[in-house]
């Protein structure tokens, strides 16, 4: 028990360290955060406008993304080049399913595969890369567009 | 300046951690606000025919004249078939769009007026939920999402891509 003087005054501070702490733990997890996401996602793809385009859904974990720029070209996370011609965007494809399927076993890949395609891309070279997703044994598929303009 | 010295108790150093706190506030405020950078973004589902039968397992069982199962469209009965035109000027845009049923073909004049023809069909349909949109080659994206939504829209969730018929004519 603190003793306290008659002619002393009593000083009551609040502690704000624990709290200062806590802010800046909360602020680190939102840097990081968001810097994840913009690696995943490429701004400079300008999406279609489709107002049936649904909420994204949160639950879905196992995911591909693929960032179509208007070239018709992949441009994956990691790669300074994009992906040009059809046998890169192949042995890419048939890559991620080998990896997937060495984790979640043969025959048992769940991956989604989100297509996040330019709107001035041809529509074959969409409908190529669609075509050799499904090739090499992705079978969910997703587009994404804007909702609003 | 006397705050934090007392004498004869030696020196007390304050930190003015209210000012930080603020900043910092302030900084986890704008994260927070910033944290959904695709909060517009929306996804539409992709309709794919069930994954086909098991491969050959022996070289008997191999059958030459089987088509293999890589094809991206539905089995549906309309098809909305989108032209475009190749004068370099409109290119990408789109020129034509017809669908293409059992009972032949018909023209539409515009997205809107092929989203009221789809829904004034669709009664007579036996599968109809499932649709499959065929571009040309060269058709901008964006006039297919365009499409694809007003098929939708019409009532056909199950939306597949036909292969373009000028695929590989095209450079």
């Amino acid at each position: 028990m603190m003793s306290h003087a008659a002619d002393t005054t009593i000083k009551a501070e609040p502690n704000l360290v624990p709290l200062l702490d806590l802010v800046l733990q909360m602020l680190m997890f939102f840097i990081i955060t968001v810097n994840f996401v913009s690696n995943q996602v490429n701004e400079s793809i300008k999406l279609p406008v489709a107002q049936m385009a649904q909420p994204m859904k949160k639950d879905i974990t196992d995911v591909l993304y693929l960032n179509v720029n208007e070239k018709g070209q992949i441009e994956v996370v990691g790669r300074e080049q994009p992906l040009s011609d059809f046998g890169q965007i192949k042995n890419f494809l048939r890559t991620e399913y080998r990896n997937r399927e060495i984790l979640a076993g043969p025959g048992k890949v769940n991956t989604s595969v989100i297509i996040r395609a330019d709107r001035n891309a041809e529509y074959r070279l969409v409908y190529q890369i669609l075509r050799q997703c499904k090739e090499q044994g992705f079978r969910k598929m997703q587009l994404r567009a804007m909702t609003k303009t | 300046m006397a705050r934090g010295l007392k004498a004869g108790t030696g020196v007390e150093v304050d930190m003015p951690i209210v000012p930080f706190l603020d900043m910092s506030f302030q900084i986890l405020f704008f994260f927070i606000m910033n944290y959904h950078p695709s909060a517009l973004e929306g996804q539409m589902d992709l309709s794919l025919p069930a994954a086909g039968e098991a491969r050959a397992q022996t070289i008997e069982q191999m059958d030459p004249n089987n088509v293999p199962d890589t094809e991206i469209e539905m089995k549906s009965e309309l098809t909305v078939m989108i032209g475009t035109p190749h004068d370099n000027i409109n290119d990408g845009a789109i020129s034509q769009i017809s669908v293409k049923g059992d009972q032949g073909e018909t023209s539409v004049s515009s997205v809107e007026g092929l989203e009221r023809y789809l829904k004034s069909v669709q009664k007579e349909l036996t599968n109809k939920t499932d649709i499959k949109i065929q571009a040309d080659s060269r058709l901008k994206y964006y006039f297919v999402v365009q499409v694809m939504d007003a098929c939708v829209k019409a009532g056909y969730p199950n939306v597949g891509f036909a292969p373009p018929p000028d695929l590989g004519s095209t450079p």
